[in-house]
């Protein structure tokens, strides 16, 4: 009886084995097509033609978004409910640093999100983010409110995504360390040359109790933004801008007004933790600093007195050119209720849902001034000068092609970049080196296929 | 289902047929795992090497395309390099300093349970962990081994994982005192192996500490030595983790290795058929080195 039973356990177990297997190797090959029930889509009746309002059709999405995102998404849902009651929203999120690995592999697994956030590029190359273009028309969205960064955003000609939020760039400094020193506070017009020396004028101190001028992480961005500022590309076929960037970060190593790039990579020095520690008087980093500067606030981590003001830039540019990256939501070509879908992308990154993230310390793609005025808040909070987010001008950080973050940025900019900081070749070798890793690493494999505008 | 019971009905087992069913029975969660999660991605990614897929549409076949690319890459050929130095650089001292160590624990040393777990407990703790406190061990300025040679009066002090020549050697460093306990352990337990009698003899022979230990004990591990050796070199190829904490690669391309180029490759880029063509380069170097092992094992292992 016994023998007979793990006989038909293991025959069980086998089988059932197998089915999985087939089921997935099935999902897998026909993963970009639209065979199959969606997994994360129910609907009621057939097609998505039903215009008439007598069918009252009830569609349901996931839609995965970035973890910081979710909270101020799930407050904007509620008002979505409110108007939408046949389409029913649920976000989700994946951590951070594997948003983009877990998200694709989920969708070329067989997970048919409909709609999706994140950056463009990490997700154009699939092929199954559905041009907007004709929903927008089709529509009549009001897409004035985004200004300029709609245009900015395409890519052969195309609009993909439309930006709920960007990050912009700002210097954060420490009210406490100028008044200390004696120093007027940064003006919302300053140079890199005065940056320059308005750090050295703010260090003091050595050993561990030195103050530092200034704060550079060791991304690439925080060197190589004086570039981008004057118009220059990271995939520029001329990079000579950034010869002066790389040595820009060098005279200010060698000044001592700021932490050496050896040092804050060997110690993992993190721009947040730094600058709370009230160590340093400047910091030049993105828009979300501000919400990590309130929350230490609210915990009782940090006393001083803070303000942001533009970051510096370069002779010749306009003051409060900054950069930006905006963060949109997109559509999957292979969705089945593509007319739902696009509505939940006009509302969540539309004027309502925009006036929500702003409230909560977002700079949105979407603004006008109830906008401006909910992100500038009631005034009780620091920082006291933070309609500057809302006034830049700005490049977007990278061009918004594949491969352009995971391969020019973080691979080559970093790579050569800290070669340079380590002291092992200078900034002429490094861009020539750019140079020619750019075209063999990038260009080669999509230049030709991607175009901005 | 009512086949196999009208069978089993009809005939009987006998009890060797039902050992060999039971052994067989026993073995299939195993030999099922290893089916679904390695030899059918193994097969897979070898086929994976002959297209270009972003995981999304369909395959483009490119027949040796991704192999031929992989000869004119830097990133590729700097990897393979790394790979090998850091081959290199840790088995050999690896397997040293666990034998040195295993031999001098079963010495009979006092608190021999409290050496052995120190020096296992390595092996055992978080990468992160052990990435943030050798982060602070090698500061450059501020760290106890730096300022303990800027003591001893040396002035070009490295630059450990700042510095693009000292990095991988770093790594290395870290890497040998994670991974001596285990292979430590492995000697510990050959060593309890070797008949006594033997060193009664050789002692009666006149033979001194050293004799022994080259002419009894070494041999006697040999097999031991010669399978440490072996999954040394594989586990050394494997390294990841304490790269992906510790240096990302850098600086520049120093500590880039190929496990950490592959999953880049595959993970950051999502190119999966040129990273599985980079996998199949990885596995067939390691192929040519193990089996020269097993050629050169008949000249010096004892069974």
């Amino acid at each position: 009886m016994k023998k007979i039973m793990s006989f038909m356990l293991v025959s069980i177990l086998l089988v059932s084995m197998l089915a999985a297997c087939a089921s997935n190797g099935g999902n897998n090959s026909n993963s970009g097509s639209t065979s199959g029930e969606t997994t994360n889509t129910s609907n009621s009746s057939s097609t998505s033609n039903g215009s008439s309002p007598a069918t009252t059709k009830q569609v349901k999405f996931t839609v995965p978004v970035l973890p910081d995102d979710l909270e101020t998404f799930n407050l904007v849902n509620e008002e979505f409910k409110k108007e939408n009651s046949n389409i029913e929203v649920e976000f989700i999120a994946f951590p951070a640093t594997q948003y983009y690995e877990k998200l694709r592999i989920q969708l070329s697994g067989g997970v048919e999100y409909d709609l999706f956030g994140g950056v463009l590029d990490k997700m154009i190359d699939t092929g199954i983010v559905e041009p907007l273009d004709e929903y927008i028309k089709a529509n009549n969205t009001d897409v004035i409110g985004y200004g300029e960064l709609l245009d900015n955003l395409k890519v052969n000609g195309s609009i993909y995504g439309l930006p709920y939020r960007k990050s912009n760039w700002m210097m954060f400094y420490n009210k406490d360390l100028f008044d200390a020193a004696g120093i007027a506070y940064p003006s919302e017009d300053i140079t890199w040359t005065e940056f320059r020396e308005l750090a050295k004028k703010l260090t003091s101190g050595s050993g561990p109790d030195k103050t530092y001028g200034a704060f550079l992480h060791h991304w690439a961005q925080t060197w190589y933004m004086q570039a981008v500022q004057s118009g220059a590309s990271v995939i520029d076929k001329d990079l000579t801008p950034f010869i002066d960037a790389m040595q820009y970060r060098l005279d200010l190593e060698a000044d001592g007004s700021i932490m050496p790039w050896t040092e804050s990579k060997s110690t993992g020095t993190h721009y947040n933790a730094f600058f709370q520690s009230g160590k340093v008087a400047m910091s030049i980093i993105g828009d979300w600093h501000v919400a990590q500067l309130r929350q230490a606030e609210d915990e009782g981590k940090i006393s001083f007195n803070w303000d942001v003001t533009p970051v510096p830039h370069p002779d010749g540019v306009k003051a409060n050119t900054s950069l930006g990256l905006p963060v949109s939501l997109m559509m999957n070509k292979n969705s089945k209720h593509k007319e739902e879908a696009y509505k939940v992308i006009e509302f969540f990154s539309g004027p309502v849902a925009a006036e929500i993230f702003a409230s909560r310390g977002f700079i949105t793609g979407y603004s006008n001034e109830d906008i401006i005025a909910a992100y500038f808040g009631d005034g009780s909070r620091n920082p006291a000068n933070i309609h500057y987010f809302f006034e830049t001008t700005e490049f977007a950080e990278y061009p918004m092609l594949p491969g352009v973050k995971t391969i020019v940025v973080d691979g080559i900019y970093v790579q050569e970049g800290e070669l340079v900081f380590a002291g092992e070749q200078t900034p002429q070798e490094a861009v020539e080196k750019m140079k020619t890793r750019i075209e063999s690493e990038w260009a080669s494999i999509y230049e030709d296929q991607f175009k901005i505008n | 289902m009512f086949k196999k019971k009208e069978q089993s009905q009809r005939k009987p087992l006998t009890i060797k047929q039902r050992n060999r069913l039971n052994g067989y029975l026993f073995l299939l969660p195993n030999i099922i795992g290893f089916l679904v999660f390695i030899l059918v991605p193994v097969i897979a990614s070898f086929g994976m090497g002959f297209v270009e897929w972003n995981g999304f549409g369909s395959p483009k076949f490119i027949g040796l395309d991704n192999y031929a690319k992989l000869m004119q890459d830097d990133n590729f050929k700097i990897s393979f390099i790394n790979s090998i130095v850091f081959m290199v650089l840790t088995v050999p001292l690896t397997l040293f300093i666990a034998l040195v160590v295993a031999v001098w624990l079963n010495a009979g040393i006092k608190f021999l349970k409290v050496f052995r777990t120190a020096i296992f407990l390595p092996y055992v703790t978080s990468t992160i962990a052990i990435a943030v406190v050798w982060q602070l061990i090698f500061n450059p300025s501020k760290g106890p081994v730096n300022m303990f040679l800027h003591n001893l009066g040396i002035e070009n002090l490295p630059g450990w994982f700042a510095s693009s020549s000292w990095a991988l050697i770093a790594v290395s460093i870290v890497y040998i005192w994670n991974s001596v306990g285990y292979y430590m352990v492995l000697y510990l337990a050959g060593l309890q192996g070797v008949p006594e009698h033997l060193y009664e003899a050789a002692e009666i022979d006149g033979a001194g500490i050293y004799r022994k230990f080259f002419s009894i004990t070494l041999p006697s591990l040999s097999p031991i030595i010669f399978f440490t050796l072996i999954i040394g070199v594989i586990n050394s190829f494997k390294i990841f983790d304490l790269i992906y904490v510790l240096t990302q690669g850098g600086p520049g391309r120093s500590t880039q290795v190929l496990v950490y180029t592959i999953y880049n490759t595959a993970f950051k880029q999502f190119n999966y058929g040129y990273a599985s063509a980079m996998s199949y380069v990885l596995f067939i170097l390691i192929l040519i080195i193990t089996l020269i092992q097993f050629r050169g094992q008949k000249k010096w292992v004892n069974y």
